[in-house]
């Protein structure tokens, strides 16, 4: 009884000792290479290197100090502070997912391109009632006979200022002396939100009354023929015989090829 | 236990992190010519986004707000890569690691500052939704977002900013603690 307690006792000592011993032996941190305490390595790793703490080599690290490491301070080190693993692993699936799903809608795109909204190009242009901002309502179908571009914009749309900008300083002598026709429209209620008149919009722009280029306001169904993904910066070009020949998103910077549509150049 | 010039490291480190690598000619030279492209890069790609082309003259029609955050954005956005790109090739005297994740930031502020042209002024989103919405409800998603991302560019340009900084910031402060734990030990990081 005696000798075996006296036996454990020892062995209790022995255990001890060697544990001191460790706790006290230094190593070169995997990272740095600064001499630390083993038992201080965790703390070091933790507060020096704490984006490092999930890199291989200190994986390697750790798994090589087993004994001198607990699984606790392993576990914890390998856990970003203020984070779970399990809630970082969360935001990686939600991740893969949205990549998944965002590379999957550019592959239905490309198999299945959607088709040109509103107006087929080739097709007759239907012919619908804009307000001028005089309140005069003027047919599309006036405009037989001569060229025409109709741009359905959203004053709210800076694409369409700098659009608008671009008109009035590069490209409105060319049009005019083309005898091609700008018709600049606002989306029926400017798509639901506030933007400022279409008059006060192009003013601010280049618009002073100039021949050759009309403002208007089209109906909720004239906006739902000509512009039915409600996209800010849409345009036709409908030619002297009233069918689409081309259109597209962003005449800002479209101008030179809607004009040689026009033109058939 | 720290000392008042350790403190004042740590509270402003891009002070010194800044001094020690501009007393390298390399990246004060280097300095001027990022920041001049990138300023370049956003004038011509902000105003080209939001007009639908990339040609060169798009630059002609940069807005006061978008040529102010090019400026910015020319300003700010080298001062983090060029401290990342300084320690690395300096490894003794910081860790390897100086920007390994926080090297995100730096992207993240250099497409903030796009997001808006890119989403609001093209037809991406109205396309995309137009896919699973029609009519009516496609009326009703897509303009708003757009309204959104247009009236409140300053907005994302501001948080590009601020990331910018803010990756300066933390890859600043993580080479102070490395040096000041090399000199002043543990305490003082």
């Amino acid at each position: 009884m005696t000798d075996s307690s006296g036996h454990d006792d020892d062995r209790d000592r022995d255990h001890r000792t060697n544990g001191a011993r460790t706790a006290r032996r230094t190593e070169r941190c995997p990272v740095c290479e600064e001499t630390v305490r083993i038992d201080r390595m965790p703390g070091h790793l933790r507060s020096v290197h704490p984006d490092q703490c999930d890199s291989a080599k200190v994986v390697r690290y750790l798994r090589a100090r087993k004994d001198s490491i607990s699984r606790a301070q392993r576990r914890e080190l390998r856990t970003p502070r203020g984070w779970t693993r399990w809630g970082w692993t969360r935001w990686r699936i939600a991740g893969v997912i949205l990549a998944v799903l965002i590379v999957g809608a550019a592959a239905y795109f490309i198999v299945n391109p959607p088709a040109p909204p509103g107006v087929r190009t080739g097709t007759e242009a239907p012919t619908f009632t804009f307000t001028s901002p005089s309140g005069v309502p003027t047919e599309l179908s006036a405009y037989r006979g001569h060229p025409v571009v109709l741009w359905m914009v959203a004053t709210w749309c800076s694409g369409c200022a700098a659009g608008t900008q671009v008109f009035a300083q590069s490209y409105y002598s060319q049009y005019s002396a083309a005898h091609v026709t700008l018709l600049e429209i606002e989306d029926y209620n400017d798509l639901g939100e506030s933007g400022p008149g279409i008059s006060s919009f192009a003013s601010a722009y280049g618009y002073h009354g100039q021949s050759g280029w009309v403002l208007g306001v089209a109906s909720a169904s004239a906006t739902g023929t000509y512009n039915p993904n409600s996209e800010l910066d849409y345009y036709y070009v409908v030619s002297a015989g009233g069918v689409v020949v081309a259109q597209g998103s962003g005449l800002g910077g479209n101008f030179g090829a809607a004009l040689s549509a026009a033109t058939g150049g | 236990m720290k000392t008042v010039a350790s403190t004042e490291r740590l509270r402003f480190p891009e002070g010194a992190a800044l001094r020690e690598m501009f007393a390298s000619r390399a990246y004060l030279l280097a300095y001027p010519v990022l920041g001049a492209t990138i300023a370049l890069l956003y004038t011509w790609l902000l105003p080209g986004l939001e007009l639908g082309s990339l040609g060169f003259w798009v630059a002609r029609y940069v807005t006061p707000l978008q040529f102010g955050f090019s400026v910015t954005m020319g300003l700010l956005l080298p001062l983090p890569l060029l401290l990342s790109v300084y320690f690395w090739r300096h490894p003794s005297c910081c860790v390897s690691s100086a920007g390994s994740k926080r090297s995100r930031i730096p992207l993240a502020a250099a497409l903030g500052g796009i997001v808006p042209n890119l989403l609001c002024c093209t037809p991406f989103i109205p396309t995309l939704l137009a896919v699973f919405l029609s009519g009516t409800a496609l009326l009703a998603v897509s303009p708003p977002i757009q309204h959104v991302l247009n009236v409140y560019a300053w907005a994302f340009y501001a948080t590009a900013a601020v990331s910018a900084w803010l990756s300066l910031r933390l890859t600043a402060k993580r080479y102070s603690r490395e040096s000041l734990w090399r000199e002043e030990g543990p305490a003082a990081a």
